[in-house]
Formats: C-alpha cells, sequence, structure tokens
C-alpha cells in the first residue's frame, strides 16, 4: 500500500470522493486529515507512475475536483508517499507554508493564455524588418550565405522573435494584469508561439477577466491563435514539491 | 613528440564526440526532457498538428524512455 497525493486541502476535505484511474487501474481517493487540513490521495498499489495523458488527466480530474470543494494546494503530477504516517509527517511539515498560501489562493482559480503568431503576420512582419529583409536581399543575390553571413541571419532572426515576445507580452501582460491578482509567464513551447502565461484570478474578477481576454481576442485574432483555458487549481502560483519517501 | 603531434587531433575528435553524445544521452534520458516532449506533444494534439494515432505512437516511445530513465535513477 503506497499514497498518490494530489495536493493538500483546507478542512477535513468531506466525502464521497470520484475514484482515481491511475496505470489503467481505478484507485479509492480519501482525504487524510489532521488539524483542519488534509492530504487528498488515492491509496495506490504501486509508487511508480507514467506521465501519460490518462494518467494526467487523472491529475487534473482529481485536483480540480478538491479546487471546486475548498482552497487546495495542488500537488505535482506523480508524488507518492510509502506510509500513511509519511503522509501525516508531510502536513505537519508544509502546515506553516500552507497556512500562509491558504488565504492567498482562497477563491482564485488559475487560467491559462496561450498564444501563437498566425504564420502570415509573421512574415509580414519579417517582410518589414531591414535587417531581415537586407539578409533575404543578400540570400537571393548570392544564392548561399556563407558561414559568418548564415550567423548574422540567425542573430538577426533571433532579436527580431525577441522583440515580438516582448512587444505581444506587453500588450497582453498590461490590461491582464490590472485584474488578476498574479502572472507568471511559462516557457515557449515551440517557435511560433509568442506568450504562454498562467494568471491567478479572484473568482469576482473572473468575468471581467474573461471580457479583457474576448476583447484582446477581437483585436488580435487575424495575427494570433488563442489558447485559453481553466479554470484550473493554482498549479502555477504554488511550489510544492515532494519526493516519494521524504 | 611525432606521435603525439599526429593522434592530438584524433583524441581531441574522440573526445569531443564522446561529450556531445554523453550530452545527447543525457538530454535523451532526462525526465524532465521526456515530460517537456509530452507536453509539447499534447499541445500538437489540442492545436490539431497531430492526430489521435500519432500522439498514441509518440507518447509510447516516450514513456518508454521516461520508465528507463526512471530506472537508472532509482
Amino acid at each position: 500500500m503506497a499514497y498518490y497525493v494530489f495536493g493538500i486541502i483546507r478542512g477535513n476535505g468531506g466525502e464521497n470522493w470520484p475514484h482515481a484511474e491511475l496505470n489503467g487501474k481505478s484507485y479509492r481517493v480519501l482525504p487524510i486529515e489532521t488539524n483542519q487540513m488534509a492530504a487528498v490521495v488515492a491509496d495506490v498499489n504501486e509508487t511508480s507512475f507514467d506521465p501519460s495523458r490518462k494518467n494526467a488527466r487523472t491529475h487534473q480530474k482529481i485536483t480540480s475536483e478538491a479546487h471546486t470543494r475548498e482552497t487546495f494546494l495542488p500537488m505535482s503530477f506523480g508524488t507518492v508517499l510509502q506510509e500513511k504516517k509519511d503522509v501525516k509527517k508531510l502536513l505537519t511539515t508544509l502546515r506553516p507554508q500552507a497556512e500562509k498560501m491558504f488565504p492567498k489562493l482562497e477563491n482564485r482559480m488559475e487560467v491559462g493564455l496561450r498564444l501563437t503568431a498566425d504564420e502570415t503576420y509573421l512574415r509580414e512582419l519579417a517582410s518589414r524588418s531591414p535587417v531581415l529583409k537586407n539578409i533575404k536581399a543578400k540570400q537571393q543575390k548570392k544564392g548561399q550565405l556563407h558561414f559568418g553571413e548564415r550567423l548574422e541571419a540567425g542573430e538577426a532572426s533571433a532579436a527580431f522573435m525577441k522583440e515580438l515576445h516582448e512587444n505581444i507580452q506587453q500588450s497582453f501582460f498590461k490590461p491582464l494584469s490590472k485584474i488578476a491578482d498574479s502572472v507568471k509567464s511559462n516557457d515557449l513551447m515551440h517557435e511560433k508561439m509568442v506568450m504562454n502565461a498562467s494568471f491567478l484570478v479572484h473568482e469576482e474578477n473572473e468575468e471581467a477577466f474573461d471580457e479583457e481576454v474576448n476583447r484582446l481576442h477581437d483585436e488580435w485574432k487575424e495575427k494570433l491563435s488563442f489558447t485559453y483555458t481553466g479554470p484550473w487549481p493554482p498549479f502555477n502560483f504554488v511550489d510544492i514539491q515532494m519526493k516519494a519517501g521524504r | 613528440m611525432i606521435g603525439k603531434l599526429f593522434t592530438w587531433p584524433l583524441d581531441t575528435v574522440v573526445f569531443a564526440a564522446r561529450k556531445v553524445k554523453e550530452e545527447a544521452d543525457r538530454q535523451y534520458y532526462d525526465p524532465k526532457e521526456i515530460q517537456r516532449q509530452l507536453a509539447l506533444l499534447q499541445l500538437q494534439l489540442d492545436e490539431g498538428t497531430l492526430s489521435e494515432e500519432e500522439y498514441d505512437e509518440q507518447e509510447e516511445v516516450l514513456l518508454e524512455r521516461y520508465r528507463q530513465a526512471k530506472g537508472e535513477e532509482s
């Protein structure tokens, strides 16, 4: 017997949790409580879980359920403890940190916004850049650039993309940060992605935030693709990581 | 001395190649890097640039590497 930990919930966690499908098996989910704070766990009979889509969906499903019940601090995927006493020890260790975080995360949700530049928009912008235009003209004239010129072209392209990221992030972060409590910029996952951010939003401001995203969408939809996701538990605003057995 | 002069560049190339391979292996079996690639796969599926079948195939390859990486870690 081991315990897969989804996160820490304020209060006792309540009853009737949905089952968790992990590694193709169905496991019971239950809260383990000590003094008005509980770890939401699945009692599992294995300790290693692949970061597969199915397992990740289960992690998301149970953490989202917890988030709808009470203020919840989600743990990262794959946290497993060997014994119940380890879970209790985890609660004791994290209590001071959790008590500080609960009020900051109370009635708040995380939403994600990813922006990908449209190919035509990128080409149009690049055609307006004097540096890139010059490099392109050189390439057309000579057929092939020599090593130094290729390096120069690479650097110019990187600088062009960096400036584009900064401009776009500024256009989005500024208005959205006024409504959100907090914002976190995440890694860009491919070369056309120009923004990947998470926002912590109070539920009272959810509508205003949605409206602002819609306004920005109307303004930028010809140039950028939007992926707006949530509401999620505040994964990117809680920094709790425990290794199994610790 | 002559021998050394002749073999030095070869040693360097072998050393550099070994270093490149070590770095490639490190990345290939780095669980965090594998998780990053899984997230990218999910993104491609969401954006419609990858089919369900392609996703499943590529996910299985990455998960196999992840298991090997975890096996080496423990």
